[in-house]
């Protein structure tokens, strides 16, 4: 109790929670953006984050987490198009209210969900995080191996239109990664004699590359498109009492169940509050109005896929593993600024874990308080035109890149990457999933080194029980899984065209 | 649809074949790597990663093929359904594939001149012209969005953060 006092003392001093607010707040806009996503957010704010100390930067990288999560539903509701995947749900109700005339209770009603999510999901990471770091102090290089494969698997729920092109995603990754210095004898691979390539290709360019440059060129595609503006008067944003204390019934379960979700690589938000969604509408005993405007039907997934940050957490920071696309980019920006997510850091560095879990609770409360006080503010925001808003993130995307070793050369690879992620996207190939091997594939080969340099080239070790197995059989169901799901949604795209032809 | 289809699995086999490609350069560059110690080996990872890739792009070439040849001859360009597909060139219109070539262009541009020029120069250039790629047509935005900008970001990351952005010749 006395360490967080401590965490707290540090979080509230004015230059933290200036940093904090500024986070959400940045979260929050980024996330309310069509076209942008927390992903795009936490890249922006990458260039700021070397020139604040290693706690700063993680205290206002939560707050952008955190924010943008949230900020997807301004967007899903006010203009029916989700700022996040993970808002996707909050439209369905969402949208029609704000139709209603009820953009304000909408968005209120969103606001408070969030915040209990996140509050419900945050609890939970206090609790559990440092009880499994403990218990991962365990592992040895091979057991980390198998994690590292079990990570890499991840990469199989983010290629919903083909697993095949996900895996060569990721694969490719795996493949830039290895260009340079290997990670283990400093030996030279792939450089073709160019010095610059000893070092590999960077990660923060490759990262603004793949997320934020490629999303500018397909935004070009949508220049000329209208805009739809979203509604004038937001007004009357606080639920009734008799609705509130409906939203307690509702956000409790569905605030938990994300929290869970989220701790389960491979799932996040999205999946989240769809379920949410279906289980609240299913309970309900007026199943008939959701659709149509339910507060409950915007409540339900708003806490549920807030409730995923904190759970999504748990397996980051205690074992380095990222669990959707989200906290991939966040752990390639931890190493960015020089901080390793494992059970190391629990042991090593308690403080700034501390001080990270209140600004994230805190960030919960700025949720509330930024939401309900700017929700008139927020319409305008959404009226930027393309035009203005896209041209300076590109210029936000070179000055970040050129930051990191202040060269133009790192601006280049931003650029290339970019084109090589917007064709990937194209094609049906998950840029995450090229983000996952680049980062990934660098920790797993060091493992895999570290474990047949210890044991004389013995492959077998690399298996040892009992904690290696389990890793790898998470793997596989992990893939099977994602077969499932790609299979499901080819069904459901077979009846979706057959329902649309019939129509025809 | 079969026209789309016909597209996607072309667009699978040339995408494939370049994996596939990449794929050969690497085993090819990894098998002529120095091995340096006993038991510990630098080729271990791009070997398993290249033939990874190099199944995965078979399989994908195949899948393209398959695709292909489900449809139904000349599905590309009237289908059963009496609707004429549109030919590629109409599927991404020209004045996009215009755009995007100005963008990398620009970007390309905007990396080689500015130390040369200066950051600001530079910058102030750079995004008039890509808030021209994405259609503003408001003169007074067209000037003072990328001159405020540019020199906001100059002095908050030159003062504030002491990045040495580049002064240019101009200064």
């Amino acid at each position: 109790m006395e360490a967080f006092l401590e965490a707290l003392t540090f979080v509230v001093t004015p230059y933290n929670f200036l940093l904090l607010l500024i986070g959400v707040a940045g979260g929050i806009v980024v996330g309310a953006l069509p076209g942008l996503t927390g992903s795009v957010g936490i890249i922006l704010l990458l260039p700021f984050m070397f020139y604040v100390e290693q706690a700063n930067a993680l205290i206002m990288m939560g707050g952008v987490f955190c924010g943008a999560i949230y900020g997807g539903a301004i967007s899903a509701i006010l203009v029916a198009t989700p700022g996040t995947p993970s808002a996707a749900a909050t439209m369905l109700d969402g949208y029609p209210l704000a139709q209603k005339g009820q953009a304000g209770k909408a968005l209120g009603v969103a606001t408070i969900a969030s915040t209990a999510g996140g509050i419900i999901s945050m609890i939970f990471l206090i609790l559990v995080a440092p009880q499994l770091a403990r218990f991962a102090l365990r592992f040895g290089p091979p057991e980390y191996f198998a994690l590292m494969v079990f990570a890499l698997t991840i990469i199989g729920s983010v290629s919903a239109e083909s697993l095949v092109k996900g895996l060569l995603a990721g694969l490719f990754g795996l493949l830039i990664a290895t260009v340079g210095l290997d990670p283990f004898m400093g030996y030279t691979r792939f450089t073709f004699g160019i010095p610059r390539l000893l070092t590999g290709f960077p990660m923060l360019p490759v990262l603004i590359g793949v997320f934020a440059i490629s999303q500018l060129l397909v935004q070009l595609e949508n220049v000329g498109k209208p805009v739809v503006v979203p509604p004038q008067n937001v007004t009357n944003v606080l639920p009734t009492r008799s609705e509130l204390k409906g939203l307690v019934r509702v956000v409790v379960p569905t605030g938990v169940l994300g929290t869970l979700l989220g701790c389960i690589p491979g799932t996040g938000g999205a999946i989240a509050s769809f379920w949410a969604y279906s289980e609240v509408k299913r309970f309900s005993k007026e199943p008939e109005t959701f659709g149509k405007g339910n507060i409950y039907g915007i409540a339900a997934p708003e806490a549920a896929n807030n409730g995923t940050t904190g759970g999504a957490l748990v397996p980051l920071l205690t074992l380095g593993i990222p669990g959707d696309v989200v906290t991939a980019v966040i752990l390639g920006a931890l190493m960015v600024v020089g901080v390793r997510p494992g059970p190391m850091l629990f042991r090593e560095q308690p403080e700034m874990m501390n001080a990270l879990f209140v600004s994230l609770m805190l960030a919960q409360f700025l949720i509330l308080g930024l939401g309900l006080l700017s929700v008139r503010v927020l319409p305008r925001v959404l009226k930027t035109p393309p035009s203005i808003l896209f041209p300076i993130i590109l210029g936000l995307c070179f000055i970040g890149a050129f930051s990191l070793n202040n060269s133009p050369y790192d601006m280049l690879i931003a650029l290339v990457f970019g084109v090589i992620g917007y064709f990937l996207k194209k094609h049906g190939f998950p840029p995450a999933a090229l983000i996952l091997g680049v980062i990934l594939g660098p920790l797993a080969e060091g493992h895999l080194n570290r474990t047949l340099a210890t044991t004389h080239g013995d492959w077998t070790v690399l298996f040892r029980p009992p904690i290696a197995p389990v890793f790898y059989i998470l793997a596989l169901l992990s893939i099977i899984y994602a077969l499932k799901g790609a299979a499901a949604v080819k069904r459901r795209a077979g009846l979706v065209n057959a329902g649309e032809e019939k129509g025809n | 649809m079969s026209g789309d289809k016909e597209y996607s699995g072309k667009a699978d086999i040339v995408i494939g074949a370049l994996f596939l490609g990449l794929a050969v350069f690497a085993l090819v560059l990894t098998s002529q790597l120095q091995e340096p110690r006993e038991h510990v080996s630098i080729r271990n990872f791009p070997t398993i990663v290249s033939v990874g890739m190099l199944l995965l792009s078979s399989l994908l070439i195949a899948k393209g093929i398959t695709t292909i040849r489900s449809q139904p001859r000349g599905a590309d360009h009237a289908a059963e359904d009496g609707f004429v597909r549109k030919p590629l060139r109409e599927r991404i219109p020209t004045v996009f594939i215009l755009r995007f070539i100005g963008f990398v262009v620009l970007g390309f541009v905007y990396t080689q001149v500015i130390r040369p020029v200066g950051y600001i120069p530079a910058t102030v250039v750079l995004l008039l012209a890509v808030m021209g790629l994405y259609g503003e047509k408001k003169w007074y935005r067209l000037i003072l969005i990328p001159v405020v900008v540019g020199f906001v970001l100059f002095h908050l990351f030159r003062t504030l953060f002491r990045v040495p952005l580049p002064l240019g010749g101009l200064w």
